[in-house]
């Protein structure tokens, strides 16, 4: 009877539910902002208030390796007098975002303005739909994850002589010609800018461009200092957009951005150690979070530096300026690790303790991931384990009441280390961040980081 | 083997929607003269040398020696004239081509058959006197493709009546023969059927003289065309049906066809003193259409007088009728066809075409037969031009080939209509939307290939389009190899006698998106209790291209996992680490080794090669402990013992160290956290309850004991004790009869 039970549970478990995830990665071409699928093709009508009427332009994908491909584009439709502009534009997929590696076209337009410092072998242009969308945009063309409050500073022109300041101001919908109905959209700003060159008050500008998932830019409006605008809508395509992955930002690491936590343990430091953590320097969604004691046993000094990836966030590596306490808190391993033994001093130490990634960059309930000794992780921790989003929770802390926290359960082993095996329980609140830790050492302590503000 | 594929993914096709546009329609059937049999339309062939007349009244032909056959009179034998193809007399019948077959005193080739295997069967007309006025009789003669005389039928002369005999007309098919004559004013009918012969005598106009023009197989009997002069019917089933063409004040017969249920009659019409070639069709109803040849010789506004003297069948796509005769005008009789297709249509709304081909002197298309892609025909040719009133009215006889939709191409094309890249997911199968258009004359039929070792259930088959149109298929397609990371798709369109062929092919990027999970041990322990179970770690890697997305390790009996399942991803080309707790079935004997066996599996993994690995711990009795009933909620002690198993080092059987586990039941998880008497707040497992102990190690094996630091707060307990033995080995089964397993009460 036993044994039938078992069997029975044995199925159940074979049977079990996979995690739904609808998390994008970067193995499948079409599900891309800008896919990479064989033969995709678009036709963009684009134009300029002043310097050129409408023309079309045919895009095509005509080859690719690997996450890079190349798009090729040329004008049709024209008047017998005009001579159709071609060229490429080789992009890259990365888990930082769209690259552009590399383009090629024919001269620039007479008509516009000089984008250079001089006139001779200027090849910078805003004329055409994917020139629009590139312009100071080039690494990346649009960074990921693609969540809320994403923001990042690129370069472009032929020599990148070009920043822009790129926004995401989250999903809206869309009309465009190519579909029957409104479609959604993410909406990236960038305030574009361009000094030294001839005509650079029409190099810079506001640029909004509207990316569909699956599709591509369909949408492109630049409104040019010089008082020009510049415009491109996706005309045709036969690519079909698909539902854009959720935006929500369970760490948002905006330059700039401070915040206060304290953290105590039940056993080993009963006193709480307040900290303040500020957002130090940020790109190419990388950030350095540097740490400072306010009050409390511990005092310290530390950075570390965390990478928004699609691969999801991850810490990079930690500095740690100064660290000291009065406290005694049990020594966790591994004895001889490649970054000496692993240490609680910051919030931020257990919220990475074990193994990358904090969380998945497109979070889901139910999903897991867990430790592998093949790791760089498992040198440094030596802890294996497994990490499971839990879901949405009420959370209250000092900052405040977090409703819809995203709490994620991570089982901890660290061999002979009792402090630094156990079961942690992090509560990342969208938009907001880290709220609370609870981390219950197998020690019998419990370990608490609470966000004061 | 990496990336091995299990999948002959289910794959399966669905009729897409047809998409006939409105222009998609069989053209009108086109006829061009082949010049290649004759350069001048028309050949002749004299048996003799000088004014002989030589008469050609029939024709027929056999497909698979590509050979025309006219048969009609020289002198006063029967005459049959074969050619090849390219027009040549084909010296393989009858040494040169040309077959003189005296019979009686007077004879004359009537009509001739071609029997399925290729032998011939002529219809003739012979003076069967010795002497004194002629009796003529009627012969039917076998010959054998070469031109001899076929020994199995030889030659059969028979009267069909008292007076003389006018055999009128032959037709054969896969099981017999039959013709037709007249003798006297009575029509009589001859036939065999399966190698039963039969004969009857009818009378289809009772009140007028009348003569048979034809005969044709129908469902097993014989049709008869017969024709008064100026009145013309068939006879079917034993009904007359008079063949009446609007307005026509006479109406003639030339030839009969039976075709697809409907019976087809030609031969001329006079309205108003015109006479017309016409076709009649005798179906459910009877319909009728006049005509006349004029080709690109005749404008439409010059009097002409059709005739139609026969009428055949050229199959294909689409079956066209071909009608053969004559078109008269003030300058002589020329060589007529018309064709007609889209038979499925009324009468009236046939497409046709028709040609004339003009003939040195004066003749008629008198016979005609078909097969696919022409016809050939068979007349008479007097040699006087009424033009130049010049000639020998020398009489020969003409042969004829007409090519039928020779110029028509078929062209089908291939398109993807979707996706545009295809993506296979795991073993699911990829849909992949075709489009076939007909971009030719003709109707064609295509089928899809898909090569190997992608596979598509059920039939490809695209269906016969017209020109001009367009179905879509949607394929399922499966891929039953090793899953590469992609590949390219090159589909083929394959259509017989499609003449471009270049539009016939497709080639599609296919990407492999697919998770195969790759099992190895990473750590197994040496030794396995009967009870409780021991953690197994694993390597699980993705040695796919897509993320697995609920991965998790089984066992199988003699193993037991024990514990919640959380399925957990693996990136591709990544691994993790699981770790399992597995017990043994009970049963199995100390000493010797479990047969375990592990496999990683995710619903999406592809592959099943790389799935398993296995261990063989020894299976050993775990030690045993009793424990007392707590004293006072502070004071802890019993025993143990070690644990025993055959052919294992008794050294390794040791208790190395008893560990209690005390739970205050009631509220939150909460247990004995250390010796010092404080309990902490434990997190409920993966399986959501509280069956995570946490375990405190306590003084002394054999005899052990523990005092808290404090007491126990009030409440209700439990206690859990076990052994630990020095091979790691630790108790796991936990009962009150065991003694291991009591709850107590703190007061």
């Amino acid at each position: 009877m036993r044994l039938r039970r078992l069997i029975a549970l044995a199925a159940a478990v074979v049977a079990w539910p996979a995690a739904s995830a609808n998390a994008a990665g970067l193995e499948d071409p079409g599900a891309q902002w800008l896919p990479r699928s064989d033969g995709a093709t678009w036709v963009y009508q684009w134009g300029n208030t002043a310097f050129s009427p409408p023309r079309a332009e045919r895009y095509t994908v005509t080859s690719r390796t690997g996450t890079a491909f190349r798009v090729a584009w040329e004008e049709f439709n024209l008047r017998p007098d005009e001579s159709p502009a071609n060229g490429f534009a080789d992009f890259r997929h990365t888990d930082a975002g769209l690259i552009n590696t590399n383009f090629q076209s024919t001269p620039v337009p007479p008509q516009f303005p000089i984008l250079c410092g001089t006139a001779a072998r200027c090849s910078n242009t805003l004329a055409g739909t994917l020139f629009e969308v590139m312009w100071g945009t080039r690494s990346p063309v649009l960074a990921e994850p693609l969540v809320a409050g994403t923001s990042w500073n690129s370069v472009g022109g032929t020599t990148n002589d070009v920043t822009a300041a790129n926004r995401y101001r989250g999903v809206v919908d869309v009309s465009v010609p190519a579909f029957p109905a409104p479609v959604k959209a993410a909406k990236i700003e960038s305030v574009i800018t361009q000094a030294g060159a001839l005509g650079d008050p029409f190099g810079s500008g506001l640029r909004t461009v509207w990316w569909v998932y699956g599709v591509g830019p369909v949408k492109v409006l630049f409104q040019h200092t010089s008082g020009e605008t510049s415009y491109a809508t996706l005309q045709q395509t036969n690519l079909a957009p698909i539902a854009p992955p959720s935006d929500a930002n369970l760490m948002p690491l905006t330059l700039g951005a401070e915040s206060t936590f304290r953290w105590r343990n039940s056993r080993h430091m009963k006193r709480w150690s307040e900290q303040r953590l500020t957002v130090a320097a940020s790109a190419n969604s990388t950030s350095r979070i540097n740490v400072l004691d306010t009050d409390g046993p511990i005092d310290v000094n530390a950075s570390y530096l965390f990478s928004n990836r699609l691969g999801g966030l991850t810490n990079v590596t930690t500095r740690m300026r100064r660290a000291e306490t009065s406290s005694r808190l049990p020594a966790l391993g591994p004895a001889s690790g490649p970054e000496g033994r692993a240490r609680f001093v910051t919030p931020l130490d257990l919220m990475t303790y074990g193994f990358n990634p904090v969380f998945p960059s497109y979070a889901v309930d139910g999903q897991t991931w867990r430790s592998s000794r093949e790791s760089r992780d498992f040198a440094v921790y030596g802890v294996t384990g497994s990490s499971s989003v839990l879901g949405k929770r009420t959370v209250r802390v000092p900052a405040g009441r977090y409703r819809d926290a995203i709490a994620i359960r991570s089982r901890l082993r660290q061999s002979n280390h009792a402090f630094g095996s156990g079961t942690r329980t992090m509560y990342f609140a969208p938009g907001v961040g880290l709220v609370k830790i609870t981390f219950r050492h197998s020690d019998g302590s419990t370990s608490t980081v609470e966000k004061t503000g | 083997m990496k990336r091995r594929s299990l999948a002959v993914a289910v794959a399966a096709l669905s009729a897409g929607v047809f998409a006939a546009p409105a222009a998609a329609q069989v053209l009108p059937p086109s006829l061009t003269t082949d010049t290649r049999f004759a350069f001048a339309g028309v050949s002749e062939f004299d048996f003799q040398v000088g004014v002989v007349d030589d008469t050609a009244v029939r024709a027929a032909v056999d497909p698979a020696r590509e050979r025309a056959y006219a048969v009609g009179s020289t002198g006063n034998a029967i005459a049959v004239v074969a050619r090849r193809a390219d027009g040549a007399l084909d010296p393989s019948f009858a040494g040169d081509g040309s077959l003189e077959l005296a019979l009686g005193r007077d004879a004359e080739g009537v009509d001739i058959g071609v029997r399925a295997d290729g032998r011939l069967l002529v219809l003739a007309r012979t003076d069967v006197a010795s002497s004194g006025p002629a009796d003529y009789d009627t012969a039917l003669i076998g010959l054998l493709p070469d031109g001899s005389t076929d020994p199995s039928f030889g030659t059969r002369t028979f009267a069909a009546g008292p007076g003389d005999d006018v055999p009128a007309a032959l037709d054969v098919n896969p099981r017999g023969w039959a013709y037709v004559g007249a003798t006297g004013d009575q029509t009589y009918i001859g036939w065999a059927f399966d190698d039963m012969v039969f004969d009857q005598v009818v009378d289809v106009f009772p009140a007028v003289p009348d003569g048979p023009v034809d005969i044709a197989w129908q469902d097993g009997a014989p049709v008869v065309l017969a024709s008064t002069g100026t009145s013309t019917a068939v006879r079917r089933n034993g009904v007359n049906t008079e063949v009446a063409v609007p307005l026509a004040t006479s109406v003639t017969g030339g030839g009969l066809l039976v075709h697809d249920g409907s019976v087809y009659v030609t031969g001329a019409a006079t309205v108003a003193g015109d006479s017309d070639a016409y076709l009649a069709r005798l179906g459910a109803t009877l319909e009728t259409r006049r005509f006349d040849f004029r080709g690109s010789v005749f404008s439409g506004d010059q009097p002409v007088t059709g005739v139609g003297q026969d009428i055949t069948l050229v199959p294909g796509d689409p079956d066209t009728v071909v009608v053969s005769g004559s078109s008269e005008t003030d300058r002589g009789r020329e060589w007529g066809f018309a064709a007609f297709n889209g038979l499925e249509g009324a009468l009236s709304a046939l497409q046709a075409t028709d040609l004339v081909i003009p003939v040195a002197g004066q003749g008629g298309a008198s016979g005609v037969a078909g097969a696919a892609g022409y016809v050939v025909a068979a007349g008479t040719q007097r040699d006087f031009s009424l033009e130049t009133q010049s000639g020998t009215n020398d009489l020969s006889i003409g042969m004829g080939r007409v090519l039928i939709d020779n110029e028509k191409r078929c062209d089908l094309a291939l398109a993807v209509v979707s996706p545009v890249e295809l993506v296979l997911r795991g073993r699911a199968p990829g849909e992949v939307t075709l489009r076939v258009t007909n971009n030719g004359k003709r109707p064609c039929a295509g089928t899809i290939g898909v090569p190997a070792p992608w596979v598509a259930a059920g039939s490809v088959d695209a269906g016969r389009l017209l020109p001009g149109q367009t179905v879509t298929r949607t394929l399922s397609l499966g891929y039953d190899a090793p899953f590469p990371n992609d590949a390219t798709l090159e589909l083929s369109l394959s259509a017989a006698g499609d003449s471009a062929l270049g539009d016939n092919a497709v080639r599609l990027r296919a990407i492999f998106s697919f998770c195969d999970l790759a099992l190895t041990v990473l750590e197994a322990p040496p030794v396995i209790g009967t009870e409780g179970s021991r953690r197994f770690a694993f390597t699980v890697r993705n040695v796919g291209t897509a993320p697995c997305r609920a991965a998790q390790v089984i066992t199988r009996a003699p193993g037991l996992r024990s514990g919640a399942v959380k399925p957990y991803s693996v990136a591709p080309g990544k691994s993790v680490e699981d770790e399992i707790s597995v017990g043994v079935l009970r049963g199995l004997k100390t000493g010797t080794k479990a047969p375990l066996s592990f496999r990683v599996v995710d619903a999406d993994d592809v592959a099943a090669a790389n799935d398993l690995a296995s261990s063989e711990p020894v299976v050993v009795k775990p030690g045993d402990t009793n424990a007392r009933t707590p004293v006072r909620g502070i004071s802890f002690s019993g025993r143990a013992t070690k644990g025993t198993a055959r052919f294992v080092s008794a050294r390794t059987l040791r208790v190395a160290r008893v560990q209690i586990a005390v739970r205050r039941l009631g509220g939150e998880c909460r247990w004995l956290s250390s010796a010092r008497g404080d309990l902490r707040t434990v997190d409920e497992s993966d399986a959501g309850k509280c069956d995570e102990p946490v375990w405190i190690t306590v003084k002394g094996t054999e005899r052990w004991s523990l005092r808290l630091a404090k007491r126990l707060p009030k409440g209700l307990y439990e206690l859990r004790t076990r052994a630990v033995l020095r091979n790691g080995l630790a108790e796991g089964r936990f009962t009150r009869t065991d003694k291991n397993l009591i709850r107590f009460r703190v007061r």
